[in-house]
């Protein structure tokens, strides 16, 4: 009965939905495994084990009373594993509250899985905990366990490492209503980084360098090594804290500040989390959270909800130092929201350096603005910030896109789609768009997919009759995953038995999620990294407009230069490839119309100019080249500056295929969504990789944009984005090791040697 | 008390309850497998039981865990501490942290909450810049109980197990207050300093001091003596009036011309500004030889040099711009007290630059921060106080800002220090 209501439901509105923003309610695409186990099981975060599997760290029922941390290993299907701890889930407790927040795989520099780190909080020093010392209240523990799910005793003291003073030292603050999932833990082969809250004043986080005022709970990051010794490199040995000074309206809460989430920016970090202060001064520079300042506002919502505390929504980024940073923000904070609540849960770094956030809003007014007041208590936002740290236009309406029913909803997480867009993993009540009712009470887990402007492009809700909680999601390995907690037992939750709350993973094979992440295996500088690199197998070559430089790969030393001689007529060489002992390079008179261009050859051996073909005038400007089975495949591009062709822009920008003889054969174009990302200077690099499909650079962004050749049309299929270390321009695969690579940062005249790892799965 | 390591010793001061012979079991993994033992020193009364036990043969860049024995056995009292830990320096140019202070005057702060702070950034090296007790007496023993006193505060504790200790004194430690070479009991100041501190050397053979050369992760520290050769601060300054002395001079400039490290810190105990005037107890009233060893170290091409001083009772960070002379730069960082009243700020119209303002809100601690492995090296300077808090924050200098002809202070400083130097300059013209 349900399941006919429901799809009767989504149809009716589907169509209301479709009419009104092409974005139909999905359903019956996801695939659901609830963890059926006696007693109520929690949990607050999920993440890829490192070996095809996710773990949802959280907790479980007490035999002692209360909950124990607990760490659920999952495989691909959602089911426990055999191999990890007991029957699948580590536990740890002891008479109190203890829960874990975060699980993270560690891996060495060689990607090698070594273990997990487990980040969680626990309440008494008995039980299991009965060996290490509580110093009070909450206190925070950081495990690290081995790839068998059990404790790494040569971690802390048996694989603990206990963090906290006489108060409350917190990863969870709210224990009850879940709403503070949030990525907190990081773990790379250089150590350990995690956002948590404490109220202390003594033991070691009563000493963390501090930026603002002392009062109620401060917001917390901390840095350790792999041997559990505070990472000194960061802020003041390894410790920061900081919290905003309360206005009026505060102080009986103190001027708490929460944070939830923790994500890596490109040169530090970036935390995010909520606060009820307004004000802090760092070396002498006022900060203020504009929405908390006492006056502004009143406190009475639309709906006749007064609102006791004022909370806004900030994001603190640090620099390489653990401080903040200056040039972001004010003295390093964003804050977002109106003169009511806002609770802000994830900020995600995006492509073009500014960051998506996560949260709930109360407030109606500045950014927040909304055409009507709904009668809810919450609102969902996602909102974008840019590279400085201030609301972008080119997001929702004026930075701020708004999912708000009738009921409380938020949005709990995010993840990027690879294509510039986002995953979203929200949680409502709501029984209409764009949240969509399954006709009952509850609440149930929503995923939604916005395109970089913010706009609701899919949008999916899962859950049963019972409350139905998202806490983690990921988009990896060619699948959007999951988990959270259900009550249900109904609908996908159909047969899970018992009342008690569940762990569940629900997943949806998803093409062109992106997968491949990029390890960086060496840098070095070279003056001619100006346009490209290509690689044959013990030799780089790194080209310049009218230079190329051979160096060896082992020693990065040069042992050859080839320099165009004044006065002749290679002024503008592009990529490269390497083949049989020769060096094609794309050449083209840029920024000359019209657009010539040329293939021009170099013996590898000496860098003798030894041949060319010369096109002409043909499709625009060569750029890059490639050949596979074959056939010879070619990037024209057309340029939006000063070098344009009249009448010609970006989107022009076209690729061929030829023969080996050069006779054109086939060519395509480039999807508009791509060109756009692309710039003015369209695409620089490209070449088939390992798995068949085209990995195509543009001119700036440090993006590989994955391509396949279409079945029909004209039009390449955008299939993927691999974030890389790279701004744009040429690159070149190493032909002797497998989805390792040649790039440049043309800035800094720098070449990396990469490799690209967890290779995308999907063949095109 | 963990002295200087080098990258294959390490140094450990001890002091003991009477003349027995101690020595320590040490082994690069806490479970103590494949200890060995380090030869054994005998304290005797006439080196106030204080011994500094060396472990050689070590590898570099390597922690070691190290355990007491007295007579041959654990300490009764001490045998359930955990050992203590310690690491032997790079031998290259790494990453590395270095804390300092100066003026810790126990007799009014027995507490001295600073140390948690110093403990918690766990730094590679601590250096202390000088009244490191305030002693204030021609009687040695009296000096070497304020050592003694000083070595108790419990919060220190964690420090000296943990940290590196390298020292060099100001005039508190050394005699009387300002005191100078004609301090009558300097010879026997220096005993009592040589048995309570554990650096590498003390001065060189012919000419006594506590002045050494110590290089640690690709950066080369010259400890200077700026009182046991000093002259008297109201002698005319001219190049009759020496602060080093001409001997600790001349092996000062053949350290640093031999010096091939990125940054070479100059360490002293008096402050290198013209602050204090004409005849402050500091660099101010030795600005013959200052200015006469900044223009050698443009004149030689040297790069890289940094200033470090204590004494004033305040955080201060100024660019004595030499690069308006043709050379570059040069930067002082200043931290004091460590323990002990702060003194009002003071801020004179002065040639030299102040980077920051001055600061007077508590104790506090300098932390420069190197990075030796980059291409070009790079070093960030915080100054900590009491709480935890950042006084000074976001200041770096790269290798290739030390170097003649870089001229960097107007972008270090404040918008209103450029402009009060301005119109200095103007007045002056």
């Amino acid at each position: 009965m349900k399941t006919r209501a429901k799809l009767r439901r989504s149809l009716g509105w589907g169509f209301l939905v479709a009419f009104c923003c092409g974005a139909p309610l999905a359903e019956a695409s996801w695939q659901v495994s609830a963890v059926p186990r006696s007693g109520d099981d929690g949990a607050h975060g999920l993440r890829s084990d490192g070996a095809g599997g996710y773990l949802v760290a959280g907790h479980v029922s007490s035999p002692r009373g209360g909950r124990d941390l607990a760490v659920f290993a999952l495989d691909g299907e959602g089911v426990l594993r055999a191999d990890f701890a007991a029957d699948g889930v580590f536990v740890l407790g002891s008479s109190g509250d203890d829960q874990a927040v975060d699980a993270a795989p560690w891996r060495d520099e060689a990607g090698t899985l070594l273990g997990y780190y487990v980040l969680g909080q626990f309440a008494a020093s008995d039980g299991d905990f009965s060996s290490v010392p509580h110093r009070g209240k909450l206190d925070l523990v950081l495990l690290r366990l081995l790839t068998d799910g059990s404790l790494d005793r040569r971690f802390g003291v048996a694989g603990a490492l206990v963090l906290g003073g006489n108060d409350d030292d917190e990863v969870i603050v709210h224990l009850n209503n879940y709403s503070e999932p949030g990525q907190r833990l990081l773990v790379d082969p250089e150590g350990v980084a995690f956002a948590a809250m404490t109220r202390s004043g003594d033991g070691e986080l009563g000493v963390a360098a501090r930026v603002g005022t002392w009062a109620g709970r401060d917001a917390l990051v901390c840095w350790l090594t792999h041997e559990g010794r505070w990472d000194d490199r960061r802020a003041v040995g390894g410790r920061l804290r900081f919290g905003l000074e309360p206005g009026l309206q505060a102080k009986q809460r103190g001027g708490n500040d929460f944070a939830f989430s923790l994500r890596r920016r490109e040169r530090g970090w970036l935390v995010a989390g909520y606060t009820l202060g307004s004000t802090l001064t760092d070396q002498g520079r006022l900060v203020e959270a504009p929405g908390n300042v006492d006056g502004a506002g009143d406190n009475a919502a639309p709906n006749g909800a007064i609102y006791r505390y004022k909370m806004e929504g900030y994001v603190l980024a640090l620099d390489e130092s653990g401080f903040p940073d200056p040039e972001f923000g004010q003295s390093g904070f964003a804050f977002v929201g109106g003169e009511r609540q806002e609770k802000l849960y994830d900020a995600l770094p995006l492509a073009d350096g500014g960051w998506a956030l996560a949260g709930r809003t109360s407030s109606w007014d500045g950014a927040f603005s909304r055409p009507e007041p709904s009668s809810s208590h919450f609102a969902a936002f996602v909102a974008k910030l840019d590279a400085a740290g201030n609301l972008a236009a080119d997001f929702g309406a004026g930075g701020v896109a708004f999912f708000d029913g009738s009921g409380d909803d938020q949005v709990n997480l995010l993840q990027s789609d690879g294509a510039g867009g986002l995953w979203v993993l929200a949680r409502s009540d709501s029984k209409e768009f764009p949240f969509m009712a399954h006709g009952t009470e509850g609440m149930d887990v929503v995923v939604l997919r916005l395109d970089k402007t913010g706009a609701l492009r899919e949008r999916w809700r899962i859950g049963g009759a019972g409350d139905d909680k998202g806490v983690g999601l990921l988009a990896e390995d060619g699948r959007v995953v999951l988990a959270g907690v259900t009550q249900s037992n109904d609908g996908s939750f159909a047969g899970r038995g018992g009342d008690d709350q569940d762990v569940f993973l629900a997943w949806r094979e998803q093409a062109g999620v992106g997968a491949a992440r990029e390890r960086i295996l060496a840098t070095f500088h070279a003056p001619e990294a100006r346009q490209g690199v290509a690689a044959d197998e013990s030799h780089l070559y790194v080209i310049s407009n009218h230079a190329i430089g051979k160096y060896d790969k082992s020693t990065q030393r040069r042992v050859a230069r080839w320099e165009c001689p004044e006065g002749e007529p290679l002024t503008h060489l592009n990529a490269g490839i390497v083949l049989d002992g020769k060096l094609y390079c794309a050449h083209s008179n840029y920024p000359g119309v019209p657009m010539t261009s040329s293939v021009e050859i170099f013996d590898t051996e000496t860098l003798e100019h030894i041949g060319s073909h010369s096109f002409g005038v043909m499709a625009g400007s060569l750029t890059w080249l490639d050949r596979r089975d074959g056939f010879w495949f070619a990037c024209f591009a057309h340029y939006g500056n000063r070098a344009a062709e009249p009448g010609r822009d970006p989107s022009w920008t076209t690729l061929v295929k030829f023969d080996s003889d050069w006779r054109r054969l086939e060519s395509w174009v480039f999807p508009p969504e791509l060109v756009e990302r692309f710039g003015d200077y369209s695409s620089s690099g490209g070449a088939f990789g390992p798995d068949g499909r085209l990995y195509v650079t543009g001119h700036d962004n440090p993006e590989l944009y994955v391509l396949a050749l279409p079945e029909a049309g004209s039009v390449l299929r955008w299939e993927d984005t691999v974030s890389i270390r790279a701004e744009g321009q040429a690159y070149g695969w190493d032909p002797s090791e497998p989805w390792t690579l040649y790039s440049i940062v043309k800035r800094e005249r720098l070449v990396i040697k990469s490799q690209l790892e967890d290779s995308p799965k999907f063949a095109p | 008390m963990l002295g200087a390591p080098d990258p294959s010793s390490l140094r450990v001061w001890c002091r003991l309850s009477g003349p027995f012979e101690v020595t320590f079991r040490y082994a690069n993994n806490p479970l103590m497998e494949g200890a060995r033992l380090a030869p054994s020193e005998k304290a005797t009364a006439a080196g106030d039981y204080t011994v500094v036990v060396q472990i050689s043969g070590l590898l570099p860049g390597t922690r070691y865990w190290l355990e007491p024995l007295i007579e041959g056995d654990r300490p009764k009292y001490q045998g359930k501490r955990a050992p203590l830990v310690a690491t032997t320096a790079p031998d290259g140019p790494s990453r590395f942290s270095v804390a300092f202070g100066s003026c810790a005057r126990v007799q009014e702060d027995a507490t001295q909450a600073i140390w948690p702070q110093v403990a918690a950034a766990q730094p590679d090296l601590f250096l202390w810049v000088g009244d490191n007790v305030y002693a204030d007496t021609l009687i040695p023993s009296i000096l070497a109980e304020e050592y003694r006193k000083q070595r108790s505060v419990s919060g220190l504790q964690p420090v000296l197990r943990s940290t590196p200790q390298l020292a060099i004194w100001d005039d508190h430690d050394f005699g009387l207050n300002d005191h100078d070479l004609e301090n009558p009991i300097k010879a026997s100041a220096l005993e009592v300093f040589r048995r309570y501190w554990a650096n590498p050397s003390y001065g060189e053979p012919a000419n006594p001091g506590v002045y050494f050369k110590y290089g640690y992760g690709g950066v080369d520290f010259f400890f200077l003596d700026v009182r046991y050769h000093r002259s008297p601060y109201f002698h005319p300054d001219g190049a009759n009036k020496s602060l080093l002395g001409a001997r600790q001079l001349a092996w000062l400039k053949d350290g640093l011309r031999r010096s091939d490290a990125a940054f070479k810190v100059l360490v002293s105990g008096s402050g290198w500004t013209s602050l204090k005037g004409p005849e402050g107890d500091s660099w101010a009233s030795f600005l013959h030889e200052r200015d006469a060893l900044f223009d050698w170290i443009r004149d030689q091409k040297i790069s890289g040099a940094l200033l470090l001083s204590g004494d004033t009772h305040r955080g201060e960070l100024y660019a004595i711009p030499w690069s308006e002379k043709g050379g570059y730069d040069l930067y002082e960082f200043v931290s004091s007290p460590l323990a002990q009243d702060v003194s009002p700020p003071l801020s004179r119209d002065i040639w030299e630059v102040y980077v920051k303002k001055p600061y007077t809100g508590s104790v506090n601690f300098g932390r420069l921060r190197f990075d030796m492995t980059r291409p070009d090296p790079v070093l960030s300077y915080e100054l900590v106080n009491v709480n935890g808090e950042l006084a000074y924050r976001g200041f770096t200098l790269r290798a290739s800002d030390l170097v003649n002809g870089v001229a960097t202070w107007k972008s270090k400083a404040s918008a209103s220090e450029i402009e009060r130097r301005e119109v200095r300059a103007a007045n002056e013209n």
